[in-house]
């Protein structure tokens, strides 16, 4: 009995040993590999047990019910998604040469998209962290820091990579910082998750005439994310006189709760003209 | 020696194989139905073993599968073994104060974990506290209370101990 409680001491000690190691240790290139490794294993499960279930469903859908359609449907559904996320970005570039052309001698800027698509085949699985794993990896041309969108606007950054997945952190998640542009005013901050689904707007001096509604894109500081992707709109704005800068909460425009379909930005061409 | 040592073995592969299971749910599964709740099926897990394992065992198949789901979550390095240990260990304490076996204490207390490693976790991250963040939590904790007792009985089921 005694030996009994000693054993049980000894392995809480040796636990609590193990785990303030892993907290001290952070990223490391073997536990990042072992996670990669986890990811992958679950991927070829995940695919594996999925298969034989998505054959059945699809002996319905696409053979007996709609022969073609859906096939079809699903690709025009994918080309404009792309198709949108270039129509916005073109928009955004035209904006930019009129301001560039307006101030006279700026050469003008113009950056080419090579989108990824990619599905979401898992989430995080706690209610404080906004992550997702993604079906593509580095063998699809994935990498760590790709911007992720969607249709709307920014979904997030890759974080970790693996040959076949992708983790992403989403914009909402409390680790996630953008460098951000309120269109309306041109004025530059850092678009911050809240772990709540919304997000803070950073930085902004609160003599700066920001309304609800405006939009904010990323401002393509740092060089993660391109310029004029958009991040959200501005939900609520509070001004404290004791406060330098005012509390902006935005609203993302991607819905983080139903995200399906995904695009990966691949690296940016920047062509000066 | 070696029959107990592969009784041993096929326990464990059949955990493991439940806690795959329980990783699918919760990663893939359950967000398709609905994101604003997530339900915990690791805490039945944790209790079903520290009902149905030895101490050590147990302590070891929980800082793993933790370690495992590290790979599903953006949560920091060691964050996860830390939360799901302390739940193991909370819940080892609950064994000596009160009657595990009883489906009710278990609803009670896979709520109450759920709810301390939501408490644990606001440690590691200044997350924002909204009112509807506080409602999902509510809702996720009675949920992983329900689903508490069945993870529990699976646990039991799988971990035979007097094979004949």
């Amino acid at each position: 009995m005694g030996s009994n409680k000693s054993d049980k001491i000894l392995f809480i000690i040796i636990s609590v040993f193990i785990v303030i190691l892993l907290i001290s240790i952070g990223p490391n290139r073997v536990l990042n590999g072992t996670f990669s490794l986890t990811r992958e294993a679950y991927y070829w499960m995940e695919r594996g047990l999925s298969a034989p279930m998505n054959f059945v469903a699809n002996i319905w859908s696409d053979y007996i019910y709609l022969v073609n359609t859906r096939q079809e449907n699903e690709n025009l559904r994918h080309e404009l998604a792309k198709l949108k996320i270039q129509c916005r970005h073109t928009r955004e570039i035209q904006d930019e040469n009129s301001r560039l052309r307006a101030m006279l001698e700026f050469k003008k800027t113009s950056y080419a998209f090579k989108l990824y698509p990619a599905s979401v085949f898992a989430q995080d699985i706690s209610m404080i962290f906004k992550t997702l794993v993604i079906n593509r990896g580095r063998s699809d041309g994935f990498f760590k820091d790709m911007p992720i969108v969607n249709m709307y606007g920014v979904v997030g950054r890759v974080i970790s990579v693996s040959p076949h997945t992708s983790e992403v952190l989403l914009i909402t998640d409390p680790n996630s910082a953008v460098p951000a542009f309120i269109k309306t005013i041109k004025t530059n901050g850092i678009v911050r998750g809240r772990g709540d689904g919304l997000l803070n707007l950073e930085y902004i001096r609160r003599s700066e005439n920001v309304n609800a509604g405006d939009e904010v894109v990323t401002s393509g500081l740092l060089g993660i994310f391109p310029r004029g992707l958009r991040l959200g709109y501005v939900y609520t704005v509070k001004k404290d006189r004791r406060e330098i800068f005012a509390q902006i909460i935005l609203k993302p425009a991607v819905s983080m709760q139903r995200i399906e379909d995904v695009f990966g930005i691949g690296k940016t061409n920047n062509k000066h003209n | 020696m070696s029959s107990e040592l592969g009784r041993l073995t096929t326990n464990i592969t059949k955990v493991t194989c439940l806690f795959l299971a329980t990783v699918t749910m919760e990663t893939s599964l359950f967000p398709l139905i609905i994101d604003t709740v997530r339900i915990d099926l690791f805490i039945g897990l944790i209790l079903g073993m520290v009902i149905a394992t030895p101490f050590g065992t147990a302590g070891i198949l929980v800082i793993v599968f933790s370690f495992l789901l590290q790979a599903f979550s953006g949560a920091s390095l060691g964050s996860l073994p830390f939360i799901y240990l302390t739940i193991f260990l909370g819940l080892t304490a609950a064994k000596n104060m009160v009657y595990l076996e009883n489906t009710i204490s278990q609803m009670v207390l896979g709520a109450a974990f759920y709810v301390l490693g939501i408490i644990l976790f606001r440690l590691f991250i200044p997350i924002h506290i909204s009112l509807e963040f506080v409602v999902s939590i509510l809702a996720s904790s009675v949920l992983t209370g329900l689903t508490t007792p069945l993870i529990v009985y699976m646990v039991r089921m799988l971990w035979r101990e007097d094979e004949a």
